[in-house]
């Protein structure tokens, strides 16, 4: 047995311990990295434990360096004791340190995931590599230059004079002969008559052909101001331009700019007052001439690839053809037969409208743009989204206002990017509704599961959860319901246009009016028109005094005897008339 | 003889454990108690005896404190907590067990105990 120094009446205290064995505490107790006074007491104990072997060895009869060498072999390793030291000191500490450990590591590997991402997020920019805009130009490119009506519009739209007084008065209130506007009105129509030919030439020509580049649309804005502002606002707007620091981060099917528009629906209007007063010199063919090219330009533009032009088109469209039937019903009594071959002949040669499926294709790259520009890209078609960019985003679309909502937008954009879904999860959810939608708005319109056409997506946007998900898609999903329906009531009033000209040669051909539509096919019209709403005929009656109405039942889908009061409207639309009255003309 | 590590890895805990049943003691005391009753088949570096007592301490098996005498000062000192007993008791009824199993396993009769363990 071998006995300890105490038991032997040693004191070992009173050791001095060779120095290669301080050198081995001192290694030990410096690799346990441990708090002071842990190593303090660490030391003590090892010194104290080596002092009792260095006792007990000594007595053996071995020379202190024989104990030191011995003491050194017995301790083992001192990197492995110094580890296990530490990992039993640690266990031994108090839970309170314990906490405060595990959760000073698990703030720090917060922090360190949160900076990171924050950095990621911060440091995120847009990569685009597919030019949009050029792929929508693609098709119009390849319209042949004499086929479009671009060029001579642009030319036209440069040479053209505003009013010299009362310009916006004019234009808002669309004065007729005899009322107080019209002299002004007038005289405006005179100053730019030589530009009517022209425009003629433009509305025959099949598309409009505009191409979206926003440098030659720059340079045609700029010559435009000159035009009409002078030399000042020419280089106002040129120093706007090019103070556009944001231009690289923003989607160029966004910010395409589209000056020709407002222009376009000015010289409509002015085509309205040109044929107003053709008619007042007994002009007819003129007047219809005006009204027959104020029509197919808005059907120009309503075949564009953007949203705003197929709205600014319908719009011009809509207002030419309720100038035709007002004129038509106006001098219903004096129509040679003419004038009649005429007017069908101008009708029939207006191209059908466009279904969905276009704007369809013009939105779906518009959404690869936003894509492309909201979110990074891993170059396998992948990517997260980048918050400063869907703050831009959602400026730009929703026209988000002020500084104070942008900063709060700003923290709501990162808040949205941690939970946004990414690059490819984003466009597989926007065709997957896009899909959906389209198969719906493709059904009659009397189809009552069109209205489902947009039901994913508002599942989606009253889904907390999804809606934050796919957030991009409910800020640029357009609303093709209404687009849609829009295009299918302009093809109705147009074949009703072609009704009411059938008609009027029934009566020139039979002194009457038939007393049914369809004893104007095929004499008259190829086969009688169609109430898009229905399915069926557009309602046709004759009233005693032998007039007749011709009317659509409208939304509700209910005959309301032709009544154009407005149906209640509701929350998510606007008032619309009970039934679309085409005869009698309505007076503006 | 040299027992591998693995196996001693579980023992010396409860060897440790049972020397301090009876009285406290101190690190160089510890080895060489365990060193001698053991005839020397038991033998703890200091690299494994401290991390091992600290773990017991941390495990509220057996506390340390620093004594003083007259013969000799400053001696950190072990000795075993009511938790310590309590585990002690029931590791070593698991032991026993053990030794019992392995004893018919490996030599096909029941073996004696280990008297010290008692």
């Amino acid at each position: 047995m071998i006995g300890t120094a105490s038991q032997a009446g040693f004191d070992p205290s009173a050791v001095e311990l060779p120095p290669a064995i301080h050198e081995l505490i001192r290694r030990v107790v410096r690799r346990t990295r441990l708090w002071a006074s842990e190593r303090r007491d660490l030391r003590a104990e090892l010194e104290s434990h080596f002092r009792e072997g260095f006792v007990e060895l000594s007595r053996e009869g071995l020379s202190p360096q024989q104990c030191a060498a011995r003491l050194e072999e017995d301790f083992g390793n001192p990197e492995l004791a110094a580890r296990l030291i530490r990992r039993g000191k640690k266990r031994g500490r108090s839970m309170l340190w314990k906490t405060m450990t595990a959760s000073g590591l698990s703030i720090l590997v917060l922090a360190g995931a949160g900076g990171s991402y924050l950095a990621a997020v911060a440091i995120g920019r847009p990569q685009p590599t597919v030019d949009y805009v050029e792929k929508i130009n693609e098709p119009i490119r390849r319209v042949p230059a004499e086929d479009r009506s671009w060029p001579i519009l642009r030319d036209v739209i440069l040479e053209f004079q505003p009013p010299v007084t009362q310009g916006e008065e004019i234009l808002a209130q669309m004065p007729r002969p005899g009322e107080p506007l019209w002299p002004e009105a007038a005289a405006w129509v005179s100053t730019n008559r030589q530009l009517v030919p022209r425009l003629t030439e433009a509305a025959s020509r099949p598309v409009d052909g505009f191409i979206y580049d926003n440098e030659q649309t720059l340079e045609f804005q700029r010559r435009l101001v000159l035009h009409k502002e002078g030399e000042a606002a020419a280089q106002e707007l040129m120093a706007q331009a090019s103070a556009n620091g944001d231009a690289d981060l923003i989607p160029p099917t966004i910010s395409i700019l589209l000056p020709h528009l407002t222009e376009l629906r000015t010289i409509a209007k002015y085509l309205v007052l040109d044929s107003r007063q053709s008619l007042m010199r007994g002009d007819f063919s003129s007047a219809w001439q005006s009204l027959d090219s104020a029509h197919r330009l808005g059907i120009q533009l309503y075949e564009s690839w953007t949203l705003i032009e197929q709205l600014v088109g319908r719009a011009i469209s809509a207002q030419a053809m309720q100038e035709m039937r007002q004129v038509l019903y106006a001098r219903r009594d004096q129509l040679t037969a003419g004038d009649l071959a005429m007017i069908r002949a101008s009708l029939a040669n207006v191209p059908p409208l466009s279904t969905i499926g276009k704007r369809c294709e013009g939105e779906r790259l518009f959404f690869l743009d936003v894509v492309q520009y909201l979110f990074t890209d891993d170059g396998n078609g992948n990517g997260r989204m980048i918050p400063s960019q869907f703050v831009r985003l959602r400026e730009l679309v929703l026209r988000a206002p002020g500084d104070e909502a942008g900063a709060m937008s700003q923290a709501g954009g990162l808040a949205m990017a941690a939970v946004h879904a990414d690059r490819r999860d984003t466009v597989a959810k926007y065709f997957e509704l896009w899909d959906e939608a389209m198969e719906k708005l493709s059904l009659p319109l009397y189809d009552a599961r069109r209205a489902d056409a947009y039901s994913s997506l508002t599942a989606l946007q009253e889904d907390a959860t999804a809606s934050r998900r796919f957030a991009v898609i409910a800020v640029v999903l357009p609303d093709l319901l209404r687009a849609d329906t829009q295009q299918r009531t302009s093809s109705m009033a147009h074949e009703a246009m072609r009704t009411i000209a059938a008609l009027e040669q029934h009566r020139l051909d039979h002194g009457a009016y038939p007393d049914r539509l369809g004893a104007l096919v095929p004499a008259c019209i190829a086969e009688a028109p169609t109430d898009a709403y229905s399915g069926v005929y557009l309602r046709y009656e004759l009233d005693a005094s032998g007039d007749f109405r011709l009317y659509s039942v409208g939304e509700n889908l209910v005959d309301d005897g032709g009544s154009t009061a407005p149906l209640p409207a509701t929350a998510s639309s606007r008032p619309v008339p009970r039934d679309l009255v085409y005869w009698p003309a309505p007076v503006d | 003889m040299q027992i591998e590590r693995e196996l001693l890895k579980g023992v010396l805990p409860l060897a440790v454990m049972r020397l301090l049943r009876r009285r406290a003691m101190y690190g160089y005391e510890l080895v060489s108690e365990l060193s001698s009753r053991t005839d020397g088949v038991l033998i703890l570096g200091q690299s494994t005896l401290y991390p091992l007592l600290y773990n017991l301490e941390a495990q509220g098996l057996v506390q340390s404190e620093w004594r003083s005498s007259k013969i000799a000062r400053d001696r950190k000192y072990y000795k075993l907590t009511d938790k310590g007993h309590q585990r002690l008791d029931r590791d070593l009824s698991q032991w026993e067990a053990l030794v019992h199993g392995m004893g018919r396993l490996v030599v096909g009769s029941e073996t004696q105990r280990v008297g010290w363990w008692a």
